[in-house]
């Protein structure tokens, strides 16, 4: 994905026209618009992925964890299998991500491919994120299990999701595929409405 | 509900996985010479054990890998997950 205005102007998030969307108080959801999000897959026998992270510039992280490099991010998925979610390239317009040709070039036997079209990217934080999650998740998010750099590729409210710990307000980032997205922003606010109303700035509750 | 431990997950409810059925059991080295009755063996029969039973797991909603895990049928305990290729772990 290349950062083509007309084309960026026209992608929607998930919670575009959403009518509340939470407060920092308690918990609030976001659209992350805009990620390139790559898949990568590399042999597992291979010895060491050394020629795809010096591509990538920064080390992959091992199981049920992310790494990170500024706004680069790596989610783990499965054994020789990650997600990469980038900031959009800027640059002459092409089809996929310069960072994709970069992996193929890296000469590691593995596959990237673009998938930034087929998932939505949310922001769950505040001090009821985990609350919210628990509702309709069934893993132990108490931080210390599930601390900043952790992530999972599980179900939440039956949608499948990955998500990864990424700050301790604490924030969540979570993909989901495009055609679960509204769905899953519809059933985040609907967890979140009890404790929309702890936020000691609403009037009401 | 069964909590089934993915070697690579950790701990996930039963609902994230896909049952493949009994493990360790070696496709026929050289099929050609296998008889009727025993590719039927090969295909279609399996042990059904009151106890201990060793059973293949896919992690569907997760790493999506296969591996096995020893089950206790009566008591729906897991006593061992390993990955696959590897032999079964003497734990029952
Ligand atoms: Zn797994």
């Amino acid at each position: 994905m290349t950062a083509d205005p007309g084309l960026l102007a026209v992608r929607r998030g998930p919670l575009t026209g959403a009518l509340a969307a939470g407060s920092a108080q308690t918990v609030a959801v976001r659209d992350v618009p805009g990620r390139t999000l790559v898949e990568l897959r590399v042999a597992t026998n291979q010895d060491g992925s050394g020629a795809v992270e010096s591509a990538l510039g920064f080390d992959l992280p091992a199981a049920g964890h992310t790494s990170r490099d500024g706004q680069q991010l790596a989610v783990w998925l499965g054994p020789g299998w990650w997600l990469l979610d980038a900031p959009a390239a800027t640059g002459p317009r092409t089809l996929e991500a310069p960072l994709v040709h970069r992996l193929r070039d890296s000469g590691g036997e593995l596959s990237a491919v673009e998938v930034s079209a087929g998932f939505a990217v949310l922001e769950l934080s505040g001090p009821r994120a985990p609350a919210v999650l628990a509702h309709g998740c069934s893993i132990d998010l108490h931080p210390r299990v599930f601390g900043r750099g952790r992530s999972a590729r599980t179900m939440l409210a039956k949608a499948q999701v990955v998500f990864a710990l990424t700050d301790d307000a604490p924030t969540y980032r979570i993909w989901v595929r495009s055609s679960f997205a509204r769905y899953l922003v519809a059933w985040l606010l609907d967890a979140a409405t009890e404790y929309l109303c702890e936020d000691p700035t609403r009037s009401s509750g | 509900m069964l909590r089934i431990p993915c070697p690579w997950c950790g701990p996930r409810d039963e609902t994230e996985f896909c049952y493949g059925g009994q493990a360790h059991v070696p496709y026929p080295a050289d099929p050609s010479t296998v008889d009727d009755a025993d590719w039927a063996g090969y295909l279609f029969f399996r042990d059904n054990p009151k106890g201990w039973f060793a059973e293949r797991w896919m992690h569907r909603a997760g790493c999506q890998r296969w591996f096995n895990v020893v089950r206790h049928t009566v008591t729906y305990e897991i006593s061992a997950s390993y990955p696959p290729g590897t032999s079964r772990p003497d734990v029952a």
